[in-house]
This record gives structure tokens, sequence and C-alpha cells, in this order.
């Protein structure tokens, strides 16, 4: 199955669905394609979006390493998808793919107002392929994804 | 137009209209549920505004001129 994609901004971003499981309530976010990150991740301040702690006692923190230096992080869970770009209506949002991940970094030290969809989630497809578009002031970047 | 052609026109309007802001939009109607700069404030603001079932669309608009490297 082939989605494809489009953003009018200069950054290759797409809203993704997050699933936050534990409460069953779906969220949107966009999402900046980031094949230099190894782990999917969101600003820690995001964490309030989803009505998560990061500081609640059964929250397991880490350490990381980025451009901006190092950070702690706290690891949540919830699972990031799809969403189709062209059976979704305003009534249903069709998501024809979710990650089998169950848990993201939610990071003190990003400051980007996105999500960044790291490698462990892009190797989950069979293929992804940036197309910058030059013509259209609407779109800047068309983004086909094979699911596998 | 397809409703995720909708959905990235009004993302784009809303962030015109509160540049600075993390904005809270219900993905069925497109309604402002809250923007502010502090996400907890939206975060709360907006759980009090969202219907059962109703789903957020949750964002910030990238700084002008910002040179991103990741």
């Amino acid at each position: 199955m082939l989605l494809r994609f489009f953003t009018p901004r200069p950054q290759p971003i797409i809203p993704m669905v997050v699933d936050d499981y534990s409460t069953g309530r779906l969220y949107v976010f966009p999402m900046l394609f980031d094949s230099g990150a190894d782990r999917t991740a969101f600003p820690a301040s995001y964490a309030a979006i989803i009505g998560h702690d990061n500081k609640a006692q059964k929250v397991v923190a880490v350490n990381i390493g980025g451009i901006g230096g190092k950070s702690e992080a706290y690891v949540h869970s919830v699972r990031v998808g799809l969403l189709d770009p062209v059976k979704s209506t305003a009534q249903k949002l069709v998501r024809p793919w979710t990650s089998g991940l169950d848990k993201a970094l939610f990071i003190e030290k990003l400051s980007t107002p996105t999500g960044l969809l790291g490698r462990d989630v892009i190797r989950e497809w069979r293929r992804l392929t940036f197309i910058p578009i030059n013509n259209r002031p609407d779109r800047k970047w068309e983004i086909e994804i094979e699911l596998p | 137009m397809t409703y995720y052609a909708r959905l990235m026109a009004q993302m784009d309007r809303a962030m015109e209209k509160h540049p600075r802001s993390t904005v809270a939009m219900a993905a069925d109607t497109f309604e402002i549920l809250a923007a502010g700069r502090n996400v907890g404030r939206v975060a709360g603001q907006m759980r009090r505004k969202l219907r059962a079932n109703q789903i957020p669309v949750v964002f910030q608009r990238p700084k002008k001129g910002e040179t991103w490297i990741l």
C-alpha cells in the first residue's frame, strides 16, 4: 500500500495520529521525518497535552544526546499512526497503519514545534521517499510511504 | 478537496492567527479549543472544551526564518 502526503511547510512534516492507549485517547500532532533520530520523540511539554506527568513516579527518565547536547527524556506509552490522506474524513480519521512501538521519548531540551519521527518507526515501512515540489506555493514536499 | 488538504489549510490559518502559541483545534470541526504560550494551560483548557470522542490536533507555528538542524 502506497500513501502520498504533501506538506506546505519547508520541512517534511505531516500530521500523525498519536494513540495514548492507556486512556484510549487519540491526538493529532505534526511530526517531522528525522532520519538522524534513533528514537521517535516529542518536546517534554507535550506530555501535558496527553495528560501525562513527566515527574510521576512510574515514569522512566533516561539520558539522551543530540545536537543540543545532553538532555533528560521521559518515556511515555504512546503509539504513532498514519492518517490516511485520501480516506480520512472529518467524522472518521482513518489509520491505515499504526506503529508496533508502544513508547516514545518526551525530551526536555527538544524545542521543535513538532514531534520527531525517528528511525525506530521509519524502519517499520518498506519505503520512504521525499519529493521536493518547486512549482506550487501550497506544497513544498510530497512524501511517499510504502507500507509492508 | 480532501479532509487532509482542509486540515492542512486550517492548521496554517490557525498558525497565522496564533503565531506564538500552541494551538489545540478540534479535528472534526476545526474549532480552536485553546491557544496560548503555556502548553500546560492549553492542555487544561483543551480538555475542558473537548467533547467525548473528539480528537484534538495540537501544533505550533515554526518560527519564521529559523534554521532547523536536527
